[in-house]
């Protein structure tokens, strides 16, 4: 008995000293449910590497990001402190789940506690594969905390009165490569405007070729193109006009963690309703100069 | 404390390092010449080089061991690739004055005494956080040039050891890891330059094919592998790829236009070109990008001294399959009507074997090397093929669901890297080949990095019941199949043969095979405790014959689920180097 608690306390004091360097030793703690995540005094939160202004770094090197503050709010709700799991985004979220929270990469098996920016969707997450089993059975994914859309920045001097996609027939739209936005624009009216799509590696590359005059317009997430021309709110018209034909036009954003931790989800749900419902999520976003739209199973006014 | 601690480790460790390396190389080595490697094959007393030659034919022309004595053959140690990084060893050893040189899966290699199976030295990469490199974890051999051991790692470096002591000696950058590069392939060693091609995943990047001099890693040439791109030659521009962009691509599409060159090449010093394989276009939806999409799905065949491509064929103009070409090219010689033709062969990931007149790329001949190919009829007379249009996968943008396709070959080839081999004895390649198809459709709901995305699904099926991995002696000049062997799980290791009639290779169920070259008859099997996807090598020392074969079962095929899954599930991972010999005393006369 006492040694036992001897060796809790020193297993504490070493975390506790690793938390410190901003360095925690995470290799090995794995698979932790709700009291296991209260004792240690920190939880695992996976948000996207290098992924503004959802989640990135600053030049200090201090995390920063819509994500980030969302993620301080849970661990503050649960009374620990929070520790980033930077994830390197894989080729689709099915990867990224298994690589943040339920197998860990091949690299170092090492897993987090709770992953964010995850999209909440009954039909993606009841979805089965192609030997009819349950695609992504290994985590349940809860607490929607927002609702993401796909917008058009445009420069009104080049693209005029036009509302629709016709006009990129003659001038050029900037895309981030293999997004839906730019299968959509590539294949649209039989593939007349794909001479004009211009693909760019990241969205903000897109976003500065839009200033540089490169493009006409830019197609992609509302809260990055607000972010990435925050500093000039009025030189580019920002809605989703001609958009129509993406398949999906608006969609939830909520958290993942993996399936035999419900009650660690319940905990974390209720902690980002209460967030989304007194205003505190809406805060987070206009500190980072982006529109807070309610996710869709909400019913409160906006 | 810690310090003078670790201190005193450090020079023990030094100190029974080198204790191992004079005991070991009591003649001073000396260094790789690329005399030695383009004698690699005919020289029986080591293997310099990947593919036994720079050629790639992975024959020798050693006999003592033959399929009279073959069940002789015995182990004589094991090596294990240790700690906990066990998955996917799909390396092939070299070999040279009494030390083995191996690769490992995570960007690792090792030096071992032939003699003991003793370790000499060990170098791991340091991996930079967070890297997700798109191909697996794997790594499939390294290059000897002078006094270095050179091989590539995953975060798209090229190193460059000391082979006594394994310490760095120069270390140049491949690609941006960040941007989706990688590097798994054995570098090729051509005119005393170390040549590589780069892996990437399916966004944003482009192939290229680099030269740089092997004994300090100066860059001579780099030639992107992409129509559109700009090629260099020692510093100055040195031409655009295909003579200008837009040509067979839309848009500016080319510049992503995918094409890497992630198994390397070969080179044949006999035409004096360079073959590299490229991988399949991006975006993967090809109704996005009409036309032939140039140099993606092809072999090129390049010019060391320039950097020019002299020729290219392309196996699957307008790829729709994710056929990623970039399977290997072997220089052969045979003759017709009294003249020898100088030819190459390669056995493509769409199911189709081509033969060409490697001098030019003409198509000489192609045929099927599966069962049942389902997207195209054949090859017209110039090797393109007569597609099925009904079966190239359906157009998502602007459908909620596009129509489902079942295709023969699947995504994971007729052949995948897995390396074939053609004996100069019996005039057959042998390949190893899968027998599978996939449905494929377009997924309507899917997410990529908190966004909404439109992306394919598929499932891979096995085509018989009772196997999906399938050995084949292909005959080059008459497109018949001589014999086959028929594997429950899929084939994903390398294949060797020999003038002894023989033919090895490994299977995921942990057998080292060998096979009888003429008639195909199983002559050897040994249980190495965890799946084989590495490729053999035989060398002869001190007399007797010696056949090694890395196991360690990973790669690909345990990634994807379903039907194809269980025929894998069972197999264990490992990492363990596996040497045999035939002892004097049981060498046979035939």
């Amino acid at each position: 008995m006492r040694l036992g608690s001897i060796v809790v306390v020193v297993l504490l004091g070493w975390l506790s000293a690793s938390l410190a360097l901003g360095q925690p030793e995470t290799g090995g703690i794995e698979d932790r449910n709700l009291d296991d995540i209260v004792a240690s005094g920190f939880i695992e939160i996976a948000v996207y590497r290098d992924f503004p202004p959802y989640s990135f770094t600053n030049d200090a090197g201090e995390a920063q990001g819509i994500d980030i503050e969302v993620g301080t709010l849970i661990a503050e709700g649960l009374g620990v402190k929070p520790v980033w799991f930077w994830l390197t985004a894989d080729e689709d979220l099915e990867s990224d789940l298994r690589n943040a929270i339920w197998r860990g990469s091949v690299f170092d098996r090492t897993v987090a506690d709770v992953m964010l920016r995850v999209p909440y969707d009954r039909e993606y997450a009841y979805a089965i594969d192609g030997y009819g089993l349950p695609k992504h059975e290994h985590v349940v994914m809860f607490g929607p905390y927002h609702r993401e859309s796909w917008s058009i920045a445009r420069d009104l001097e080049k693209t005029g009165e036009v509302r629709n996609l016709a006009i990129f027939a003659y001038e050029k739209v900037g895309v981030e490569v293999a997004s839906l936005p730019d299968m959509i624009l590539s294949g649209a009216y039989g593939g007349r405007l794909r001479d004009n799509v211009t693909h760019y590696l990241k969205i903000e590359e897109a976003l500065t070729g839009l200033r540089a005059g490169e493009t006409a317009a830019v197609v992609g997430m509302r809260s990055q193109i607000e972010w990435g021309l925050r500093d000039v709110p009025n030189a580019f018209d920002i809605d989703t006009d001609g958009l129509e034909q993406l398949a999906v036009l608006e969609w939830d954003i909520g958290a993942a963690v993996k399936q035999n931790h419900r009650e660690l989800s319940y905990a974390i749900g209720d902690l980002l309703s209460a967030a989304v419902m007194d205003g505190r999520m809406a805060a987070i976003f206009s500190k980072y100069q982006t529109t807070f739209t309610v996710p869709s199973t909400y019913d409160v006014p906006e | 404390m810690r310090i003078s601690q670790s201190n005193l480790k450090n020079g023990l460790g030094v100190a029974a390092l080198s204790m191992a390396v004079s005991l070991t190389s009591g003649n001073a080595s000396a260094g790789v010449t690329d005399a030695d490697i383009v004698n690699d094959q005919a020289n029986t007393s080591d293997i310099v080089h990947y593919g036994i030659g720079p050629q790639g034919q992975r024959f020798s022309p050693l006999n003592k061991l033959n399929t009279d004595n073959v069940q002789n053959l015995q182990p004589v140690w094991a090596f294990s690739l240790g700690g906990e990084k066990q998955r996917g060893q799909e390396s092939q050893p070299l070999v040279r004055d009494g030390v083995m040189y191996v690769t490992g899966s995570y960007s690792r290699i090792w030096a071992i005494d032939v003699n003991t199976g003793e370790e000499i030295w060990e170098y791991e990469a340091r991996l930079p956080d967070g890297i997700m490199p798109c191909c697996d974890v794997v790594n499939r051999g390294a290059a000897l040039y002078d006094d270095l051991v050179i091989f590539g790692t995953l975060d798209a470096k090229l190193v460059a050891l000391d082979a006594a002591t394994g310490k760095p000696v120069w270390k140049k950058t491949l690609g941006d890891y960040k941007a989706g590069y990688s590097y798994t392939a054995a570098p090729l060693i051509a005119k005393g330059m170390v040549i590589t091609g780069v892996s990437g995943g399916e966004f944003g990047i482009v192939g290229k094919v680099e030269a740089r001099d092997a004994k300090t890693g100066e860059l001579v040439w780099s030639r992107p592998t992409v129509e559109g791109h700009m090629g260099y030659l020692n510093g100055k521009e040195n031409g655009i790829t295909g003579g200008k962009a837009n040509v067979t691509w839309p848009g500016d599409m080319w510049k992503h236009g995918g094409a890497a060159t992630w198994l390397g090449g070969t080179y044949d010093p006999d035409v004096d070109l360079l073959f590299f394989g490229t991988g399949n276009p991006a975006p993967w939806n090809s109704w996005l990008r009409p036309g032939d999409n140039l140099y993606s799905a092809s072999r090129v065949a390049i010019d060391p001294d320039t950097g020019k491509i002299a020729w290219h064929f392309q196996t699957t103009p307008h790829d729709g399959w994710d056929f990623d070409g970039v399977n290997e090219f072997i220089s052969f010689d045979y003759q017709e009507n009294g003249k020898t033709v100088k030819a190459g062969a390669t056995a493509d990931r769409n199911g189709f074997f081509y033969v060409l007149n490697r001098e030019n790329g003409d198509f000489i001949r192609g045929f099927p090397f599966v069962n049942n190919i389902t997207w195209a009829k054949g090859l017209d007379d110039e090797g393109r093929p007569l597609y099925v249009d009904d079966n190239r996968p359906g157009n998502p943008a602007g459908e909620k669901k596009g129509a489902q396709v079942f295709a023969i070959p699947s995504f994971l080839g007729g052949k995948n890297w897995m390396p074939m081999a053609y004996s100069q004895d019996t005039g057959l390649f042998y390949v190893p080949s899968n027998e599978w198809g996939m449905d494929i459709w377009n997924e309507p709901v899917s997410y990529k990095s908190g966004a909404a995305y439109l992306g394919a699904g598929f499932t891979i099926k096995p085509i018989f019941d009772d196997h999906i991995g399938s050995l084949k002696a292909v005959d080059p000049k008459s497109g018949k199949i001589v014999w086959e062997y028929k594997n429950p799980a899929p084939l994903w290791g390398g294949v060797l043969t020999t003038a002894g009639n023989l033919v090895f290779t490994g299977t995921p169920e942990g057998y080292l095979m060998g096979f009888d070259a003429r008639t195909g008859e199983v002559v050897y099997k040994f249980n190495t405790g965890s799946g084989i996807v590495g490729s053999p090598i035989t060398w002869e020392q001190n007399g007797e014959q010696f056949v090694s074969v890395v196991s360690g079962w990973g790669g690909a095929v345990p990634l994807w689920g379903g039907e194809v899954a269980k025929t894998v599930k069972n197999f264990n991972q490992g990492g363990m180097v596996w040497t045999f010999k035939l002892p004097a005393r049981n060498v046979a006369t035939r």
